[in-house]
């Protein structure tokens, strides 16, 4: 949800040799450990968060931060959220740029959010609803990872991890 | 590039206290053995360890147990008051019905343990937690521990912490702005804890802002009371422990919290115990208060932001290289479970999801 994969296979790795593997007897349970570590670093220079994913939650974002921007307005949080929008939308493959993206979109949406919540002002009161569903759409896509994450802790693959 | 803390071998462990607990006893020597450090938790590291020594009166060989508590360089609440706490769990202990192990002694010298540390007794028993099939032998059990349960956290609200000389977290504000005062404090915390911005959280406080509310009293809290921080034997509770959270605020806090989802398994009891409405009659009965249902669900949602936010910070120290364990990796991702219950409990998602 928010570590860097850096960070966490170095950590995995890091962890297997250093804690692990020094508390294991056994030759081919050490063997297997060892292992691991190999995979893992094997995969640490060669995979990066899913580019269709952030894509996605990049796009979402800036819609909402769109719709929010077009109702006007000149509240801070709101020229804050038109900052974000000037810089271009990554492309759909460049991973680096879509993670720094959606970091920079998420702050500019807090903001967003604290506007909308404030009372009295109907601009800010016709967003709730679009932000309730950005919300809902983002953390539902989030939590189908999960059940699929929990799929593959237990070892029932039989269903793609991806899925919901 | 900030070093790595790491568990404490145990032969240094072992070899660094045997005289410190020959002072700490009076005794000529002491021999520590059995030492376990204990993987339940995420921020302070707990040892048990049995010690034996000579009597220093009779001089026969005594066997006794012990649990260190060690300051960690970092985790999940830092930074840590180790007086603070020492100060607040001996507080605690002078007061009947409140089960706590005896303390030992204080240590703020790090060149033994490489932190400061305190030490009290072993207690022996079972430590129920919220993700066990079965957290407790039989109903009977159950239903007789989440009694007794309740009967504690309102005698820890009695304490009069300030006659106590506590210097409290929270101690100074006026009993109507609690729920504000912790508003602010886990906000500040959530800001800090964060690698990115999650928005449900955000959308949390804004909803927290909109609908404060709280029992208008002030009282000392445990801060995380819950199933999973106490140990029971035959059936009583015998230890509450877990007192970093502890802190000047409105009770209600401390009933909402030991009832959220996140501590109840697939129980649909408070804390897998006792039925919520039995949780809420038993403690007016011992208190005089029964948070109403706006007070109850303000500290609800409070304490989902305050766990997520927890959670997030694990994430954040292992990130910076600060921490080491990798289970604190993972709490990021532990956090959806909570974020899914606050959606909920806002109408963002529908309950059945």
């Amino acid at each position: 949800m928010q570590n860097s994969l850096d960070r966490i296979f170095d950590g995995l790795c890091s962890t297997l040799r250093e804690r692990v593997l020094p508390e294991v007897s056994d030759p081919w349970v050490r063997i297997q450990v060892e292992a691991a570590v190999g995979l893992l670093a094997h995969l640490a220079v060669r995979v990066e968060w899913r580019c269709a994913d952030l894509a996605e939650e990049v796009a979402a974002t800036r819609a909402l931060l769109a719709e929010a921007t077009a109702r006007g307005g000149t509240a801070p949080e709101l020229l804050r959220a038109r900052d974000a929008l000037a810089t271009p939308a990554p492309g759909a493959s460049d991973n680096a740029r879509l993670v720094a993206a959606r970091s920079d979109l998420l702050e500019a949406l807090a903001g967003v959010q604290e506007w909308a919540a404030r009372e009295g002002d109907p601009a800010a009161a016709s967003l709730r609803e679009p932000l309730r569903r950005l919300l809902a759409d983002r953390l539902e896509a989030e939590l189908a990872l999960l059940a699929g994450a929990r799929r593959v802790a237990v070892g029932d693959t039989a269903a793609p991890a991806s899925a919901s | 590039m900030a070093s790595e803390p790491a568990s404490l071998p145990h032969s240094r462990v072992a070899a660094a206290l045997g005289p410190w607990f020959a002072t700490q006893l009076g005794a000529r020597t002491a021999r520590v053995e059995d030492v376990r450090r204990h993987a339940e938790g995420f921020s302070w590291e707990t040892y048990t360890v049995g010690v034996r020594y000579p009597d220093p009166e009779s001089g026969e060989e005594r066997a006794r147990g012990f649990a260190i508590r060690r300051e960690p360089e970092d985790g999940l609440v830092a930074p840590y008051d180790i007086v603070g706490q020492y100060d607040l769990h001996a507080a605690v202990s002078k007061h009947d019905g409140i089960p706590m192990p005896r303390l030992l002694a204080l240590e703020l010298d790090r060149s033994i343990l490489g932190m400061p540390f305190y030490a009290m007794e072993r207690l022996e028993g079972r430590v129920p937690v919220p993700n066990e099939r079965r957290p407790f032998r039989d109903d009977a059990e159950r239903d007789a521990v989440g009694r007794q349960f309740v009967d504690v956290l309102a005698r820890i609200h009695g304490i009069d912490w300030r006659a106590a000389g506590l210097d409290l977290e929270g101690g100074g504000c006026a009993p109507g702005d609690a729920p504000l005062a912790a508003l602010e404090r886990w906000e500040d915390y959530y800001a800090r804890a964060r690698l990115v911005e999650v928005p449900i959280l955000r959308a949390a406080i804004a909803w927290l802002r909109a609908n404060l509310a709280g029992s208008g009293r002030l009282a000392l809290c445990h801060g995380d009371y819950r199933l999973g921080n106490f140990m029971i034997r035959d059936g009583r509770i015998v230890g509450i422990f877990d007192w970093e959270l502890g802190h000047a605020g409105d009770p209600a806090e401390d009933v909402a919290w030991c009832a959220l989802p996140a501590f109840r398994g697939r129980s649909p009891r408070a804390s897998a115990m006792l039925p919520l409405e039995e949780l809420l009659d038993r403690y007016r009965d011992a208190t005089g208060l029964r948070p109403d249902r706006e007070t109850l669900r303000f500290w609800t949602v409070l304490g989902q932001l305050k766990a997520a936010a927890i959670f997030l910070r694990g994430g954040r120290a292992f990130e910076e290289r600060r921490a080491s364990d990798i289970r604190l990796a993972a709490l990021g991702y532990r956090a959806l479970y909570l974020l899914r219950e606050i959606a909920a409990e806002l109408d963002i998602l529908p309950r059945s999801v």
